[in-house]
């Protein structure tokens, strides 16, 4: 798969994440999260691989879990 | 008022004087499930008891929408051109979000086969239909008010202890079919239970008569502002009856959703008018569920005393024909010592299978019809918008899989240069064959199929020839110049060649009715 390079002329990472986050200025919540949901139908089918579709969702719920786990950890030593 | 469609005449049963012979067939249920059973078992030679605790024919329309295999059970029924003609045939199904239609589609009738897609009449009708044509034949003993309160299984037979207006008697049968519905008498009395999810959701069914000129269509509604920002479902029938289903709030009152005034102006949001009869109201929950097995020894189970979906999707009645067709020539070849006892297994394994793609498509229907969170609710939203301008999203809205005949998994011998539509374990497609359908010509017993072939002779088997037009060529042969095909008596495709071998083609016919 193609994958985006940081450092090419126009470096495609950089202008990639503030085109996704830039699609949400000025939503409130709820329509971020309608916007979320309609990207995310709209990429699966574009990915077009349960597969593939199915271990970014795992990617994605795991690096959440982490940082949930970091963040009550680091909670912890802050009481202590 | 509600069609009356009077009462079949009770006959008090002989084994109320003295006891019968044990039957080969006890069938428990006339409903359209025991009674195509009966008559199925009829075509293969089995002579048949029906009992049914009533003398009519069903309230209400209930299962309404027969899918092309069930039209084409119903031909091998006798029983197919009566469907189609007094039907209403429909092709174009409507999805609207709140009150604005999303988009719609169009199940094109596929050229090249003898019946259409699906056909709209109300269940009291094929009931009707079938009682005619089983008691029309001699193998079918047809008895009205004679209601299974007791069923014992003993060892190689069972045992039905049956109610009459003239007292109780016992009838032995070599099997007994439990087609007696989800409340099932037989499935209680074995102690048996259903496995599976239960919804909360309510759903109100009505059936009313009204002069309108709606087309021919299937119209789903997602959020109506009509009702509440429920689900609503409109199905046209014969005679001017339209079919209505309305989700209810989890938390609604059964008792109260039903009372006719309320029931009345529900409707009259959905069709817009007042002048309309209400013919018959039902509310009823969700239910995806089946037992673990569909054979317990000498008592089997077909319809829905074996399985239960949610009505969205047309997957009970059209799955329990589905049923009587992948066991009536099992059965009758162990009854006639053709085959094992042990191809009944494969009755179970097949159904079982079927029974959990018909669960699995009716649960997501279902939960996406009813968002549990909110983020299901953001997503199903998401999907509404995006169908409106891209086609791709319309396959994401879910308002009912429509039933088609599940694709056994099967170890029969395949050239993987054939078309996978007519693939081992899948039911036969249809086709045009010297002015007639194929499918006309297929079924009953096993049959070698050869197109652009002459099959070979082999012994236990007949040969059809299929000369190769158009469809034939795109359904049975793709690029290969010939293909053999042997095919079962429900018209399945047990196995195929393009260089068929004779002690192959043997193998293949004996692993047939061994039901491996």
């Amino acid at each position: 798969m193609a994958k985006l390079n940081p450092m090419g002329p126009d470096g495609q990472i950089d202008q990639m994440y503030f085109e996704i986050v830039g699609a949400f200025a000025g939503l409130d919540d709820s329509d971020s999260l309608e916007l979320s949901a309609a990207l995310i139908v709209i990429l699966a089918n574009r990915i077009g691989d349960q597969q593939v579709v199915r271990e970014a969702i795992a990617d994605a719920k795991q690096a959440v879990a982490d940082n949930a786990r970091e963040t009550s950890q680091s909670g912890r030593r802050g009481t202590a | 008022m509600a069609r009356n469609p009077g009462t079949y005449e009770y006959v008090p049963p002989p084994g109320i004087a003295a006891p019968e012979p044990r039957k080969r067939v006890v069938i428990v249920g006339a409903g359209p499930i025991g009674l195509a059973a009966a008559i199925e078992l009829a075509n293969h030679g089995i002579p048949s008891v029906v009992l049914d605790d009533d003398n009519t024919v069903s309230t209400g329309s209930r299962a309404i929408c027969w899918s092309k295999r069930s039209l084409e059970i119903f031909d091998r029924l006798g029983i197919g051109d009566r469907v189609v003609g007094k039907g209403v045939t429909w092709q174009v199904g409507r999805t609207f979000h709140r009150d604005r239609e999303i988009f719609n589609f169009d199940l094109l009738p596929e050229s090249g086969h003898k019946r259409p897609a699906f056909v709209n009449l109300q269940q009291y009708y094929v009931e009707e239909y079938l009682v005619e044509r089983a008691q029309a034949l001699d193998a079918v003993d047809l008895r009205f008010l004679n209601r299974v309160e007791r069923v014992e299984r003993r060892d190689g037979f069972a045992v039905a202890h049956v109610g009459t207006p003239d007292g109780a008697y016992s009838l032995e049968a070599e099997y007994l079919l439990a087609c007696d519905g989800v409340r099932s008498t037989v499935r209680s009395q074995l102690g048996l239970e259903f496995v599976g999810e239960l919804f909360e959701e309510r759903f109100l069914i009505a059936d009313i008569r009204m002069d309108a000129d709606f087309p021919s269509e299937r119209r789903f509604w997602f959020e109506p502002s009509f009702h509440d920002g429920q689900s609503a479902l409109l199905h046209k029938q014969p005679d001017n009856v339209y079919r209505i289903d309305l989700q209810l709030e989890p938390d609604s009152d059964p008792a109260l959703e039903k009372e006719p005034g309320r029931v009345a102006s529900r409707i009259e949001h959905v069709v817009g008018t007042r002048d309309f009869e209400l013919e018959w109201v039902s509310v009823y929950t969700f239910q995806c569920r089946r037992l673990p097995r569909f054979v317990r020894g000498r008592v089997l189970f077909l319809g829905d005393s074996a399985h239960v979906v949610s009505p969205f999707g047309a997957r009970g009645g059209n799955g329990g024909l589905q049923d009587v067709d992948n066991l009536c020539w099992k059965l009758a070849a162990v009854l006639k010592n053709r085959a094992p006892e042990r191809i009944l297994e494969s009755y179970d394994r097949e159904r079982t299978w079927a029974a959990d793609e018909n669960i699995a498509h009716s649960t997501r229907t279902t939960k996406f019809m009813t968002p549990s969170n909110a983020m299901e609710r953001v997503f199903r939203h998401a999907v509404f918008r995006l169908a409106a301008d891209h086609p791709f999203a319309r396959a994401w809205v879910n308002s009912g899989r429509l039933s088609t005949p599940c694709v056994y998994p099967s170890s029969g011998d395949d050239d993987p240069a054939l078309p996978t539509e007519t693939r081992p374990g899948a039911v036969a497609a249809d086709a045009p064959r010297d002015g007639e359908w194929l499918l006309d010509s297929l079924g009953g017993e096993p049959m070698l199929l050869g197109a652009g072939m002459e099959p070979p002779q082999i012994q236990g088997v007949r040969g059809v020839a299929l000369s190769p037009n158009e469809h034939a060529r795109a359904r049975y042969l793709g690029n290969a110049d010939q293909a053999l095909y042997l095919i079962r008596p429900d018209q399945v495709v047990a196995a195929r060649w393009v260089e068929p071998k004779v002690g192959a083609v043997e193998a293949a016919l004996t692993a047939m009715w061994e039901g491996s």
